[in-house]
Parts: structure tokens; C-alpha cells; sequence
């Protein structure tokens, strides 16, 4: 579930952090910048581990805070493909299940891979496995079981495309709005993953017996 | 921010929570030495999330000791590096756990390999809910 990575990148430790031994002010400075954030191609980062390497800090002209190149190890939330899971059913929804694993709930199980035989109520909102006549159901806050299928990027950064029509100078309530509505309609999460729990042993704990 | 290796080792959830425990217990020394000390929210949110999620999961009651015994317990059965990840994340309890934690797992292992897996996960991780069930069992007996 959770890897190191190896990064580089120039830290800025500003003057009031001065009085903190260096390590420290690095280790603060990453965390600031890196705790909770998608990095592409990478993961999710959780916190620093360890510096390997920190150069001398260097004060540019203009500016009084230190810069220093670092080299570290970062905590990932990253399960490879095929790693086994668990976590809580968040929704249930047409286009399948959502699930959480409490820290992270950008993982859907489309209906696809759920067992054979699966069907959704629509009246209930909930998916249910009918197995040899008996309906097995996939209630919200359950604790599921599931496999990795696949893992997708999306930078989410904003590019002069979608940033809005030009031409025309537009105005504060204007601007906002437009905000507004790619918030609302632009939800796609930097680092998404799909599940699948078509295979015996999978899907709600409940059902397998165990813990 | 340049990547120099996006996979340079793998961690259990043992490790994660022992680190995180560990970072938070300095950053709270730090703060009671100099009040004014402020931790990014994102940082504290992550931390927080990640420690509940980990306590409710196994690794919660292992300690180095039982990971170290864990391992060496497991050579016998050239599982690969992932497979005892998980299995020491996970913790197993039953044999169909086991095979969609070990790849190939029928024709790798006999079903008594499996079980004397298993044996060896509950004896060398134990954990408190797994005295209450076998407990109970033995009461039934007794009934």
C-alpha cells in the first residue's frame, strides 16, 4: 500500500524559520509542500522520511530566505496493480460502487467487476450479488474487500484551455462564475484508481467470514 | 521537483504507523518547547487520517519484534516480497484470503501448506479478537 520514493527539489526556509536546526526547517518546509498532495506519476504523498542529501542554503539577492537543493524520501500512497485492499463502501451508484480507504476515496468498482450475477436495486440505491438464489447486499459503510485493477493520472492543473473564453474583457462576477461552474463540472481527481472484486474472497468481509 | 527513483522500497502498514506515531509525538514535544509553532493543515490532516485508518486495520497490535519473527517465520515457503507484504498487512485468517493474496496459489501450494500459513500468521500476530473467538468456541465445546 504505501512505497518511498526518492525526490529532489530546492527547498525555501524562510527567515523566521532560521532558528530551527536545518533538518528540521527541511523536513517542516517538504511537508508544507508535499503532505496530502498528488504528485503525478508518483502517488499520493504522506510525509517525509528521511533527507538523503541537503546542499548549502543560498540567499538570493532581494530575498532573505535560504534556498537549499534536497534530496529526500518520501512516504507514497501508491498499492501496486493487483495489491488486495480494504475499505469502506462509500456510495452506491449505477455506474458501481465507490470505496474508501479512509485517507483516500477516489476508488470506484465499476459494475463490471463485481461478481457475476451482480444487480443494482434502484430503489434502495445498493448493489446486491444474487449467489445461488440468496441476495447478498453491498451496504454503505460496509468493509469491503478488493483487488487493484488499474491506476489513472490526470493533471489537473489549469491550462490556458480551460481557463475560459478571452476576447472580451471579463468581469469580476463574470470570472467567478466561470469558476464556479468548472468546480462544479470539472471533478476529476489527480490520482484515481479502479477496483474489481470478481473473484472468490473478495467484496464485503462479511461475506467470506474471518475477521 | 525532479523524481530520481518513484519506487525505492516498499512499506508495511507497521512501518507507516510506528513513523507516523513517531512524528507526531516530536511535533507535539516541539510545540509544548515553542507554543507558537504552527504544523501545515494538510500535513495534520494526512496524519490524523492515515493513523485512524491504520489502527482500526492489523498492524495496529504487531510490534518489530513479531514483524521480524513474522519474516523469518515465512522463509520457508519462498513467497515473494510482495505476497508477505500483504499477508502481514492483511493478516489472513482464512485459506480463501490466501489465494487472492498469492498468485498461483493451487499450484504453488498444497492445502495443508496453506493451512500451517495460516497457523503461523495467528500464532506469531496475535491479536486480542482472536482469543475472544476461540473462547467461545471452547465454551461451546464445553456446552
Amino acid at each position: 500500500m504505501f512505497i518511498l520514493s526518492v525526490l529532489k527539489d530546492t527547498i525555501k526556509i524562510e527567515p523566521a524559520d532560521f532558528r530551527k536546526p536545518k533538518q528540521e526547517a527541511i523536513t517542516d518546509e517538504v511537508n508544507k509542500k508535499y503532505a496530502n498532495k498528488v504528485v503525478q506519476e508518483i502517488g499520493l504523498c504522506i510525509s517525509l522520511f528521511d533527507i538523503i542529501e541537503a546542499s548549502e542554503g543560498v540567499i538570493h539577492h532581494g530575498d532573505g530566505c535560504s534556498y537549499v537543493k534536497a534530496t529526500f524520501r518520501m512516504v507514497i500512497f501508491r498499492p501496486f496493480i493487483n495489491e488486495v485492499l480494504t475499505g469502506t463502501i462509500k456510495s452506491c451508484s449505477e455506474k458501481g460502487i465507490r470505496v474508501s480507504v479512509g485517507f483516500f476515496d477516489d476508488i470506484t468498482i465499476p459494475p463490471g467487476c463485481l461478481q457475476s450475477g451482480s444487480s443494482f436495486d434502484a430503489e434502495e440505491r445498493v448493489w446486491i450479488w444474487n449467489y445461488d438464489g440468496e441476495k447478498l447486499y453491498m451496504d454503505i459503510e460496509e468493509q469491503i474487500r478488493f483487488q487493484v485493477l488499474s491506476e489513472v493520472f490526470t493533471d489537473t492543473t489549469p491550462t490556458p484551455t480551460n481557463i475560459g473564453p478571452t476576447g472580451r474583457r471579463q468581469s469580476a462576477a463574470d470570472a467567478t462564475a466561470a469558476n464556479d461552474l468548472a468546480a462544479n463540472s470539472t471533478k476529476i481527481p489527480p490520482y484515481a484508481l479502479t477496483g474489481s472484486i470478481a473473484t472468490d474472497g473478495l467484496g464485503p468481509i462479511s461475506w467470506w467470514g474471518g475477521q | 521537483m525532479e523524481v530520481i527513483e518513484s519506487r525505492a522500497a516498499l512499506l508495511s502498514n507497521f512501518e507507516v504507523l510506528q513513523l507516523l506515531n513517531e512524528r507526531m509525538e516530536s511535533q507535539k514535544q516541539r510545540q509544548k518547547e515553542y507554543p507558537n509553532t504552527e504544523y501545515a493543515e494538510n500535513l495534520r490532516t494526512i496524519q490524523f487520517e492515515i493513523k485512524t485508518a491504520l489502527e482500526k486495520s492489523a498492524c495496529s497490535t504487531q510490534d518489530e519484534r513479531q514483524v521480524v519473527a513474522f519474516l523469518e517465520e515465512m522463509k520457508k515457503w519462498s513467497l515473494t516480497k510482495a505476497e508477505k507484504l500483504q499477508i502481514l498487512n492483511l493478516r489472513p485468517q482464512t485459506p480463501v484470503e490466501l489465494h487472492i493474496l498469492i498468485e498461483e496459489c493451487e499450484e504453488r501450494y498444497t492445502g495443508e501448506e496453506l493451512d500451517d500459513i495460516l497457523e503461523v500468521v495467528t500464532r506469531v500476530l496475535p491479536r486480542d479478537d482472536d482469543y475472544v473467538a476461540e473462547e467461545e468456541e471452547q465454551q461451546e465445546g464445553e456446552a
